[in-house]
């Protein structure tokens, strides 16, 4: 995914567009991967300086311009069109009234995975976090799993940072099956599936947070208990009716991270499989 | 057994996933639907008008019912009908001004909607005639005459009349110092269809007929179906009035025990918004609100408020442990997602199997009642958690949550004792005697009406005390039971068929209980007698069918019909009570047994007392039946919700000992078992499986870990017992106060309902514990967790 692949920056320039450039930089610099650049907004001037920092180590820049209302179908036609190995975005999770943010129409809509970036901090020597569903019986959720464990794995190995997995567990449910009635039990059971899982991967952890949910509170505690800086996470992107009545619960912990995330979708496991060493 | 209730119960258990996520995603939106539900259905609710019928109190597919509803309109005036009594307070009625007023009355009452003006009868309607026999032959008029003009001559007149006429007792009282005007309703207009609407009649009467006429020289006294069912809409504020107090009851003490505003409000608000709910939904399938169904409202608040405080309790909980109030919120949510849900289902569902029984009314009922039960699960387990989360519970809530866990010796330790063997087997001795003991009395109980008069009634209001005074005053009692005999066409007048009757007439006269009666019989002898100089030797069926012939050629309406197959006989009795009425079919039956052929055919029957013997006879099997249907579909949900039989006896134990209780407990007030009463066994039921279930999903959750049933059921007491008991104590005062409610059918209801709900909160903390000790019901999940192990395993391979 990452290695020789291009990398698709979005930057707005109503924002603060220097957390996005600077992790495209370091990203890019460090793969040698193509950036191109959507430019949200009419200010060349901006976006070619953008353009020139980016350029600055040898890294090949490609400047488009667009406008939010464009945005995402320029986005598509883009992705349809060239293979791009990530999405680069800051993270903007507002939402207007009770319509879908940007960001969740991207998550959603594309089909390449996508960094949302909230920090400055470099991901060089710190933690990475894959948040998991241990518990799912759902055989898309598993392969979904497995790639988030390998990405992060990945993420974790290039930028010599600690790997770290978080798993939410649902709270107890009073008459359901026996094991989910009690929290102890509960977590003692995602332990043992995490554990399984990790083993079948052959990936070692430096530390897992196993902790009661619900998702949208146990992955942000989580990422503070372990000084994460990049949460590693997949999303079932539901669109349409489903996305609008129960939503989607990466969109949801955007606003409640402070760190970078990556988000990963259903379905990429052929992307990702090939980078197994 | 698991694989069977994994699939059955998988869409409860799945579904919660969907529901959580939903209603938490975006909570405005979710709001603001149910706020626009809220007002939809509140603007329908206030539109919701009585609803009261009379041919939705009795058994339609009854055979009783269904000869009368086959004959009904031969037989005029026999069904639904108020008797109006005139009576003087000094003197006679034979003074010019009584007639006139009584004159009055009746011409009101002429054209007064919903009354059969073919059928009105009194001493002014031209039906009611007086026959003689004098030399010239028979003479006979209208019993006020044509000249009538108000002077000593024409009362003197009217007197003799009166006396010749056999009015006396019927229309006329006894000592002559009231007369009455028979007013027979259509429960549905022959021509436009519409239904009689009772509170309608029942206001006009009072203002066109009692207000206005009463005075001090005369005093108007009303009985009838069509009067008790108006008095009781009339009562209906009355009713709400005690809802609204028993409300505020529940307000102050759940606050008292909370400490949080917010979670005393909103469970509060929850429940009230169910109750409109019901209404409206009620409203919009073109139900009304019949006066015997008034307390499911009432019902379905107390059911809301127990689920509510289950839920605030749990948020508390959960606050106190260090969530946010979204967090808490959606963690009690989920806490308590299945028990509430198989609670309120099976409640439901219970309530719906109140269907088999055949009367309208009834059924009716558990519509409402189902209805507001499936309204609960919206507005208790989904709406207030979603508020609870954007208004918290509240500090002082949650420090007094923390204080309270964090306990060490509390007094619900002394309940534990319960749970250990030698407490254990005290409780059930205890309670298998009073299970013996209410077996006992209850057979005591009785189907019907107990007393005379109207029992939905005081005994001292106006209704039973007009009641009396007819009874005491008149021969013909308001209580009649109407025998149709059918014959072949035209033979309703041959020797055959009036022999017989006569001996049936006869043969009547003799059970207990019947005061009188009245047939064609009685015309054809005292007419023939009067064709022979009034000879008594002649008062007798004549041989001669053509002296028959002769004698009946004059016939007051309602005794036969037109093509002469159907002559009732209509019995007056010396009460309705249940068995008054029971001895009197069995020797009918008896009697129809032996004589009924080709040609005669003896049927009952009509009349209000014929419709009440139905009633009651129906009443009688549908008790059980209906018992055994509720119970059924309870104990079937239980079963499936926790897969084990030991617990379905937990749970179902002490809900059966509440239901033999409390019939015993009827029996000992002396209410009978009837229309009006009948569901409320079956409602107690659903009240007490709430408490049931939630405290036994608690426990499990504790031995599923593998605490020990003391210790497990001391935790258990500590957040849902606490919560349980308080529900119980705090609807049993608000519901105590009925009693002083001027509507006794509600004072009754309250004494009930209160029982209810302190003996099944009693049953189920102390009795759950020392059966699951006793059956050993520590084991419920403990091999299931094997075996889910294993699955996993299985799939992470």
């Amino acid at each position: 995914m990452l290695l020789n692949k291009r990398l698709l920056l979005v930057l707005d320039q109503q924002d603060d567009i220097s957390l996005a450039l600077e992790r495209c930089h370091l990203i890019a610099s460090r793969l040698q991967s193509a950036v191109t650049i959507v430019w949200l907004g009419d200010d060349q001037v901006k976006a070619e300086q953008a353009m020139a920092e980016l350029m600055t180590d040898g890294v090949a820049v490609d400047l488009r311009y667009s406008t939010r209302h464009k945005l995402l179908k320029q986005l598509a036609g883009l992705l349809s069109q060239q293979s791009f190995g990530l999405l680069i975005k800051s993270c903007d999770p507002r939402e207007s009234g009770f319509m879908t943010s940007m960001d969740g129409h991207i998550l959603r809509d594309l089909p390449c995975p996508v960094l949302l970036v909230k920090g400055d901090q470099l991901w060089q020597d710190g933690v990475v976090m894959a948040a998991v569903n241990a518990l799912t019986h759902d055989p898309h959720q598993l392969q979904l799993n497995d790639d988030v464990l390998m990405v992060a794995a990945q993420i974790a190995v290039v930028t010599e940072s600690a790997l770290t997995t978080a798993v939410a567990c649902p709270s107890a449910m009073m008459g359901a099956d026996p094991v989910l009635q009690s929290e102890n039990l509960i977590q003692a059971k995602a332990q043992e599936a995490l554990a399984a899982q990790l083993s079948r991967l052959a990936l070692t952890v430096q530390a897992s947070a196993v902790g009661e949910g619900p998702v949208e509170y146990w992955i942000p505690e989580a990422a503070k208990q372990l000084k994460a800086r990049l949460v590693v996470i997949g999303t079932r992107a539901r669109g349409g009716l489903k996305g609008a009545l129960i939503g989607n619960t990466a969109e949801r912990i955007l606003s409640r991270l402070d760190c970078d995330i990556l988000v990963l979708r259903v379905g990429l496991s052929d992307e990702v499989v090939p980078l197994i060493k | 057994m698991n694989k069977l209730s994994r699939i059955l119960l998988a869409p409860i258990k799945g579904s919660e996933e969907f529901a959580e996520r939903f209603l938490f995603h975006r909570r405005l939106p979710v709001l603001l639907v149910f706020a626009a539900l809220t007002l939809f259905l509140a603007w329908q609710a206030v539109q919701i008008r009585p609803d009261a019928s009379f041919v939705k109190m009795i058994p339609t597919s009854h055979p009783y019912v269904e000869n009368y509803l086959k004959n009904r309109d031969d037989l005029a005036g026999l069904g639904n009908s108020v008797r109006v009594a005139v009576a003087v307070n000094e003197g006679d009625i034979f003074t010019a001004e009584f007639q006139e007023t009584l004159q009055k009355i009746t011409d009101e009452l002429f054209f007064i909607p919903g009354v059969d003006r073919s059928a009105l009868t009194s001493i002014w309607t031209p039906n009611v005639r007086w026959t003689e026999v004098t030399e010239e032959g028979f003479v006979g008029g209208p019993v006020i005459p044509a000249d009538y003009d108000g002077s000593a001559a024409s009362l003197e007149q009217v007197k003799l009349n009166i006396l010749r006429s056999g009015q006396v007792g019927r229309l006329v009282a006894n000592d002559f110092r009231s007369a009455i005007v028979q007013v027979p309703l259509f429960d549905k207009h022959p021509d436009t269809g519409e239904k009689l609407d009772y509170q309608a009649l029942s206001q006009q009467l009072e203002t066109l007929i009692r207000d206005k006429y009463q005075s001090d020289q005369i005093s108007v006294h009303i009985t009838g179906f069509a009067k008790i069912v108006g008095d009781l809409i009339d009562g209906a504020a009355q009713v709400a009035v005690f809802f609204g107090i028993a409300l505020l009851i529940t307000l102050v003490l759940l606050y008292l025990y909370s400490r949080s505003i917010t979670g005393t409000l909103v469970p509060l608000a929850c429940s009230v918004i169910a109750v409109i709910w019901q209404l409206g939904l009620l409203k919009l399938l073109g139900f009304g609100l019949d006066p015997y169904s008034m307390l499911v409202p009432f019902l379905v608040f107390a059911i809301a408020v127990s689920h509510g405080v289950q839920i605030v309790n749990t948020i508390a909980l959960e606050s106190a442990r260090g969530a946010d109030s979204w967090l808490a919120a959606r963690r009690a949510f989920r806490a308590l997602y299945i028990p509430g849900l198989t609670a309120l289902l099976s409640d439901g569902i219970g309530f719906v199997t109140l269907m088999v029984i055949d009367i309208r009314v009834i059924q009716d009922l558990a519509i409402a009642a189902s209805l507001g039960i499936a309204v609960i699960i919206l507005t208790n387990l989904f709406l207030l958690p979603v508020i609870m989360s954007l208004l918290g519970i509240g500090e002082r809530a949650t420090q007094r949550a923390l204080i309270a866990e964090q306990k060490q010796d509390s007094n619900w330790h002394r309940l534990t004792w319960f749970a250990t063997p030698t407490g254990a087997k005290f409780a059930v001795v205890v309670a298998g005697i009073l299970l013996v003991g209410g077996l006992y009395q209850g057979q005591k109980l009785q189907i019907g009406d107990l007393d005379s008069g109207a029992p939905e009634l005081r005994a001292d209001s106006r209704y039973n005390v007009d009641n009396r005074f007819i009874t005491q005053h008149y021969s013909t009692s308001s209580d009649t039971f109407v025998v149709m005999v059918g014959t072949e066409k035209d033979q309703c007048s041959s020797f055959n068929t009036l022999s017989l009757v006569d001996r049936f007439q006869y043969y009547l006269t003799n059970i207990e209980g019947v005061q009188s009666s009245v047939s064609l019989v009685n015309v054809s002898k005292r007419v023939t007698s009067g064709l022979n100089e009034g000879n008594l030797k002649w008062r007798t069926v004549s041989r001669n069918q053509l002296v028959i012939n002769a004698s009946l050629s004059y016939v007051p309406a309602g005794l036969m019909n037109p093509s002469c197959s159907l002559l009732p006989v209509i019995i007056f009795l010396d009460d309705h009570k249940a068995q008054t009425l029971q001895r009197l079919t069995g020797k009918i039956e008896q009697f129809a047994a032996q004589h009924d052929s080709e040609q005669i055919r003896f049927e009952m029957a009509a009349g209000n007392s014929g419709f009440e013997a139905a009633t009651n006879e129906v009443i009688g099997t549908a008790q059980y039946q209906m018992l055994a249907w509720v119970y059924a579909v309870v104990g079937l949900l239980c079963l499936l919700t926790f897969r084990s039989v030991k617990t379905l006896i937990c749970i179902i134990a002490p809900l059966a000992l509440t239901s033999i209780l409390c019939q015993a407990l009827m029996a000992s007030l002396g209410i009978g078992v009837k229309v009006a009463t009948l569901p409320v066994i079956a409602l107690g039921v659903g009240i007490g499986v709430d408490y049931g279930i939630y405290i036994y999903s608690k426990l499990n959750t504790y031995l599923v870990q593998g605490m020990a049933l003391p210790e497990a059921y001391l935790n258990t007491l500590k957040t849902t017992g606490k919560s349980v008991a308080f529900t119980g104590l705090t609807l049993g005062i608000g519901v105590v106060l009925w009693v002083f409610s001027p509507i006794k059918f509600q004072a009754d209801m309250g004494i009930l309902l209160t029982f209810m709900f302190l003996w099944n909160m009693l049953g189920a903390l102390v009795l759950i514990p020392a059966l699951a000790c006793l059956l050993k019901c520590g084991a419920t999940g403990i091999e299931a967790i094997s075996t889910t192990e294993a699955e996993v395993k299985d799939v992470v391979k």
